[in-house]
Order: C-alpha cells, then sequence, then structure tokens
C-alpha cells in the first residue's frame, strides 16, 4: 500500500504567512497515481460540516519514492476558532490519488498564531 | 483549560462522530436489500419519521450503486427549501438510464411536483426518495424508531459509563422527541457542552463505526 507523510514546519502563523513544510511518500508504483497536496480549513460542532479548500497543488507524476518541500500562502480568515457549537481548525493534507494513503497535519492561523477562544 | 472541555472539538457528540455511524448490514443483506431494489425497478421509497435513519441508509445506497457504476442525481429538500428549484428540475429531467435519482425529504413536494418527479424520473434509471409516509412508490425499507439503536449509539459516542449514567437522561429524552434520535443527539451535544454530562470515557474515533447488528434496521 501507498504511504505519504506531511511535516509542517511549525503549529501557528498569522494570517498572511507562509504556510511550509514536506511530503513524503512511497508508491506501489500504480500507473496514474499523483500526489496532492492542499491547504483548507473545516469545520467541526453541533451543524452541518464545511469545508474550504484554498490552494491545491498536485505532482501528476511522480517518483515512486521521494520527498518535496511545499509552501503556500495563508489567508486572511477565516481564523483559527475553538467555540462550543463550532470550531474552525486548519490543515494541510497530503493524498495519493486516486484511492491512495493520506495524511493531514493541523496547524493555527490567527493573530499572534493564535487560535481564538469562544465562551 | 475550561474552554478546551467544552470545546466543539472535543464534544463527542459533533456531527462527524454522529455521521461516522452507518448501517451495518451484512454482505449478504446488502445484497439481498440490493437485489429487491433491483426487483422494484429501481424504483422505491424508504419511509420512516424523522430521525430514524433514511437519510443514512439512503447515503449508503448510493454508494453501492456507485461502486457499481450507476451515477446518482441528489435532490435535498427541507422545510426550509420545499420545493425543487429550476436546476433541481433541470438536473432531474436530464437523468438518462444509468442515473439514479434520489430525492430526500420527498415528503416536502405538494402532489403536482410529487407526481412529476414520479413520472419525469422514468426516463431515468431509477428513483429513490426518502418519505414521512407512503406516497405510492414500493417501499424499499421501512424505518422505524428504535431506542436500542440511539443506546448504542450513546454508548460508542460517549463511552460505556457516561451512558449508564446518562441512559435515564436518553429514554426520557427519547420520549420527549418522538423518537428522532438525530434531535437526540443534538440535545446531548448541547448538555456536554453546557458542562451537563460529567464525564467521557474515550469513546470512539471519527473514523468509520456502526450501531450494532440487533440495531442497524
Amino acid at each position: 500500500m501507498s504511504q505519504i507523510q506531511v511535516q509542517l514546519d511549525g503549529e501557528a502563523v498569522r494570517p498572511g504567512q507562509e504556510v511550509t513544510g514536506t511530503v513524503s511518500w512511497s508508491l506501489q508504483g500504480r500507473r496514474g497515481d499523483r500526489v496532492v497536496i492542499r491547504l483548507f480549513w473545516y469545520t467541526q460542532g453541533k451543524g452541518t460540516e464545511d469545508l474550504g479548500v484554498v490552494e491545491q497543488k498536485t505532482i501528476p507524476t511522480p517518483a515512486a519514492s521521494s520527498s518535496e518541500r511545499f509552501s503556500f500562502r495563508a489567508p486572511s480568515f477565516p481564523w483559527s476558532y475553538a467555540g462550543t457549537l463550532m470550531a474552525i481548525t486548519w490543515a494541510v493534507e497530503a493524498a495519493v490519488e486516486p484511492k491512495g494513503s493520506v495524511d493531514r497535519k493541523q496547524f493555527v492561523l490567527g493573530p499572534n498564531g493564535r487560535e481564538i477562544e469562544g465562551k | 483549560m475550561t474552554t478546551a472541555l467544552r470545546c466543539a472539538r472535543e464534544n463527542p457528540f459533533r456531527t462527524e462522530r454522529v455521521l461516522a455511524f452507518r448501517y451495518r448490514l451484512t454482505a449478504d443483506q446488502w445484497e439481498s436489500l440490493l437485489e429487491r431494489f433491483a426487483r422494484l425497478g429501481y424504483r422505491a421509497s424508504l419511509v420512516g419519521p424523522e430521525g430514524t435513519g433514511k437519510t443514512t441508509l439512503r447515503e449508503d445506497v448510493e454508494a453501492r450503486l456507485g461502486e457499481r457504476g450507476w451515477r446518482i442525481c441528489g435532490v435535498h429538500l427541507c422545510r426550509q427549501q420545499p420545493r425543487l428549484s429550476l436546476s433541481q428540475r433541470r438536473r432531474i429531467a436530464d437523468a438518462g438510464p444509468s442515473t439514479l435519482v434520489t430525492v430526500d425529504g420527498g415528503e416536502q413536494l405538494g402532489w403536482l411536483a410529487w407526481r412529476w418527479v414520479c413520472r419525469t424520473t422514468r426516463r431515468a434509471g431509477g428513483l429513490l426518495a426518502t418519505l414521512h409516509r407512503d406516497r405510492g412508490l414500493a417501499v424499499l425499507h421501512r424505518h422505524r424508531p428504535d431506542i436500542e439503536v440511539l443506546r448504542a449509539m450513546v454508548s460508542r459516542l460517549a463511552g460505556r459509563d457516561a451512558a449508564v449514567a446518562l441512559d435515564k437522561d436518553v429514554r426520557e429524552m427519547y420520549a420527549e422527541y418522538g423518537g428522532n434520535t438525530r434531535d437526540v443527539l443534538r440535545a446531548l451535544y448541547d448538555r456536554w457542552a453546557a458542562g451537563r454530562i460529567a464525564s467521557v470515557d474515550g469513546g470512539m474515533h471519527a473514523s468509520k463505526a456502526a450501531v450494532t447488528d440487533e440495531g442497524a434496521q
């Protein structure tokens, strides 16, 4: 089975800063496999879940085993938020597509690099 | 940190964990259900009160038919949107023989609109609708409130110890909400968020999980 791993350089960024890290993978060698890296946010909580992919990079013909650096620019909003009805979480996800392994690492996006806490 | 304990991310009754519960049918039971659907010409309904798993089963049927090459044209109706939009009507009208049209919330449609859906989808590969009551379409599965399903879900979500402590309240809420499992789970979400549920002993991860076989149907 293919394997993929995401490592982030940091745990928190401010709006507008770079989100950087490394993706490492080891593929089964299936034809058509590609590596996709996404910067996105998603909600968790009581209501309907929501998700927003801010940016995506694709490596269409990845080597069987390799690693690659990535860099995304974090947008201004939404900020990471921890409330009782809803939480907003930011993450970078790397996936072997189609139907391959997935790895995701969370980080905090907010002013001063800190999550907003609701009451 | 008090706030972290109340955070939505930690709430055992949050949406992603509840949605992870699927119908746990054996391979033979699934095959039997899909064969029955085929015998009905792929035109049938899932009938039952609110919060009894109709949407969950509809999604699981869609997934299995999707694996067999079916295209899915899904329409969602609710009290806030009880009418078919123009784009939804177009999508239904354009659905061909390899497409299953699914209508979630078919009870929202008036008589004329329902007739239009039934008539228009004869050109499509099939129709699967969730309904609160029979509307002249064959019934693929009839859903009934089942407190044992709810109790099993609470046990998996909140952990066995917490579920035992909550059991009396769960039974009372089940009666108060008329057997609507979804509404009871939302009420439990609020209780946990307000700190009125004392402890949660881990429960399950937000990955695939299922109610017990006894409670799944």
